[in-house]
């Protein structure tokens, strides 16, 4: 198949007509995207205005800078104070905060901080780089994990010495089930992440079976984010509960195993901090203890409870399980805003708030 | 407050950032009103216009020029933006201790032979020599004078319904081909940077007649900002339609990859134009008659809504906001 049909410009207008005219008559159906690459393509496609007032997507708790917490940006701001390492990440990660003090900060002030596009890069840093110690910051969801698990294996193989790995990469399985026990997601239907599914599968979605509401997985190109919602409407108009597969060109129900056996042979689960969410049981990966050489936490003895001072009346976790507004939170715009940001829904160009604060026109149509 | 703040490279990106410094530390100190119009150039006495700017790209050679042929375009197309044809300029060269001397003879080589294109007279410089690994490689400083060939100064502050904006080309090879240079992307083949001094076509252009409203090239800060500063200075809604921005394929496949917005992606040869509606396809038609500028089209028109914002029309027919970009431009993970 050719897979330039999935973004055919006319194609897609029909299809984007049709959607439209079948929501026309529902009144502000809440649709919950997972995955940060759909609320950034949803808003880059300009479907976000497109369904106004008819539906509207609220960003859920998926996008992986949003969610990586105060507790592990302390644990890099531990290694950056205490020792003369370099840290390799990923360019999202940039700009956030560590205490008012991004890496671009710090790297301003002459702290080596190299971005890279895949983890497997950090590696070759490390080799062109032998004078300097390096942190390679993993930081995701299901789809980026199994390339730090490459990565570590590569290092491993190669003997190399001057690269370790803080792994802040999280489960998202664990999240469903946490989100499960905090009662209700506030949400009519949900598109679950296409990639992360591509990796573990559909079946892995099932929690959200318990929130009595219907998901779809869905794609990433404009025509499979259509062909989702349209799915997704219809489900939510039969009052159909269960999961459902709207990118079926990637993604099965048991996922890709060589993937998941790398994340199984180079990861433990363990509690994590999801920013805004708190500590959720089974929420991140960590590094087996085969892998302790390669471990920054073990390498550089980074305490456990490292001190954070958290803004009170942040309400972030409500914003990304969809309970209120950004409006509603106390902080946004007040103390909370781009330049200074408080919770994960500012930091990330993907998040609720930063939408909410950069388009103020946000839920207004602009036609 | 601020104690022990440093200086990020967001503050020269020319986005939000950049914009948000000038305003509150340098307008605010030196507040006059050539100053405040915020013109990429300054209309003084008569009829004269003066610009200046500061080249430091790093590596100086790359894919389609290098940080010489960049220099002159900038400070011509500066000049342009402020409908004035340049005839003087200074040069100011600062040199890394060690560097190749035969590049040093190519970058002035490439200045000078753009300047006798275009009839620009060096009038006076300075070189000075920085102590080896203080800086890397070579920056050039220019300030360019130019004799404005319209009689209003641009930009113009007011803007009607149906205002025409022109875009001269396709956008991001500039940036694409500098990133590839550093070694920050990798791909196959060539994709040339699109620095072009586009001082004559503008002066062809008023020649015509054409009464142009907005003149700005796409620089730091790409098209977004260009629009967002459009915008600000108007006070006005902007509507652009997508479809009818020219696209380079091969950008657009590695924006998509790594993950960057094509519109906040720098340009060094591409320039806005504003003109009105009836005079539009007229200023199509003379700006496609040249080389560097026959990618040219409509792409959008000013909206009489009374609101700064700069909304996009999507290709697939939603529509969005483009924002002004807020600092680095950084690829994404996700």
């Amino acid at each position: 198949m050719n897979p330039d049909i999935f973004k055919d410009k006319e194609l897609v207008k029909k299809t984007l007509n049709a959607l439209k005219k079948k929501v026309e008559k529902l009144e502000n159906i809440r649709l919950m995207e997972f995955c940060g690459t759909h609320t950034h393509n949803i808003f880059q496609y300009g479907f976000r205005n497109a369904f106004l007032p008819h539906i509207r997507f609220i960003a859920g708790p998926g996008c992986p800078v949003c969610v990586t917490s105060e507790e592990d940006l302390a644990e890099v701001k531990f290694l950056f104070d205490n020792y003369d390492v370099g840290i390799i990440a990923y360019g999202d990660l940039l700009k956030v905060p560590l205490k008012g003090k991004s890496l671009l900060d710090y790297r301003a002030e002459g702290r080596p901080v190299e971005v890279v596009y895949s983890a497997i890069d950090a590696v070759k840093i490390a080799e062109n780089k032998k004078d300097k110690e390096w942190v390679f910051l993993g930081v995701g969801f299901e789809t980026t994990t199994p390339g730090t698990s490459a990565s570590i294996m590569i290092a491993e193989k190669k003997g190399i010495k001057n690269l370790s790995y803080l792994s802040f990469h999280k489960n998202t399985k664990a999240v469903l089930k946490a989100l499960g026990t905090l009662g209700n997601l506030y949400a009519d239907g949900v598109i679950l992440p296409g990639h992360v599914s591509a990796v573990v599968g559909y079946n892995y979605f099932r929690e959200i079976e318990k929130f009595g509401i219907p998901a779809v997985v869905v794609g990433f190109e404009p025509l499979d984010l259509l062909a989702g919602i349209s799915e997704l409407i219809d489900m939510i108009l039969k009052k159909e509960v269960g999961i459902k597969c709207a990118y079926p060109r990637a993604v099965n129900e048991r996922g890709n195993e060589k993937m998941l056996r790398a994340i199984e042979d180079t990861f433990d689960t363990i509690d994590a901090y999801w920013r805004g969410l708190g500590i959720i049981e089974n929420g991140g990966y960590e590094l087996k203890n085969f892998y302790d050489g390669f471990n920054a936490r073990k390498k550089y003895s980074i305490p456990k409870e490292l001190p954070v001072d958290k803004e009170k009346g942040c309400r972030c976790g409500d914003v990304l399980i969809g309970r209120i507004e950004p409006t509603d939170c106390p902080l946004f715009k007040k103390v909370c805003s781009p330049a200074n940001p408080i919770g994960p829904c500012m930091v990330s160009y993907e998040g609720t708030c930063l939408a909410y604060y950069k388009w103020g026109v946000e839920n207004q149509r602009l036609d | 407050m601020n104690e022990g703040k440093k200086i990020s490279l967001s503050l020269g990106s020319g986005g939000k950032i950049s914009f948000d410094f000038v305003k509150k530390e340098i307008i605010s100190r030196f507040s006059n009103p050539i100053l405040d119009s915020l013109g990429d150039g300054a209309n003084i006495l008569n009829n004269l216009v003066v610009t200046t700017d500061n080249f430091t790209v790093h590596p100086e050679f790359f894919d389609g020029g290098n940080i010489g042929i960049l220099s002159f375009c900038g400070m011509v197309n500066d000049l342009a933006s402020m409908a004035s044809k340049p005839m003087y300029m200074t040069m100011g060269l600062v040199i890394e201790e060690g560097y190749d001397y035969k590049k040093l003879l190519k970058i002035i080589d490439d200045i000078k032979n753009l300047a006798d294109n275009f009839d620009v007279k060096l009038i006076c410089g300075d070189t000075k020599v920085v102590e080896k690994g203080k800086m890397e490689g070579i920056h050039i400083s220019i300030t360019g004078i130019g004799l404005r060939m319209t009689d209003y100064s641009l930009p113009v502050k007011n803007y009607k319904n149906g205002d025409k904006i022109i875009l001269t080309g396709t956008l991001g090879e500039h940036t694409i081909s500098v990133l590839k240079a550093k070694g920050a992307i990798e791909f196959d083949g060539v994709i040339n940077s699109d620095v072009a001094p586009l001082c004559g076509v503008i002066e062809n252009l008023i020649k015509e007649g054409v009464r142009p409203k907005f003149i700005r090239d796409v620089t730091r800060g790409g098209f977004s900002a260009v629009l967002n500063e459009l915008s600000y200075i108007g006070n006005i809604e902007i509507l652009i339609d997508e479809e009818k921005i020219p696209v380079n394929d091969s950008v657009k496949a590695i924006c998509d990859i790594y993950g960057y917005d094509i519109y906040s992606l720098a340009c060094e040869g591409r320039m806005v134009i504003v003109v009105e509606d009836e005079e539009a396809e007229k200023a199509v038609s003379v700006l496609k008659d040249f080389e560097v500028s026959k990618g040219s089209s409509v792409v959008g028109e000013i909206l009489s809504n009374d609101r700064q914002l700069v909304v996009l029309k999507t290709m697939y027919g939603g529509k969005t906001i483009l924002d002004m970009p807020l600092g680095e431009i950084l690829p994404r993970i996700c």
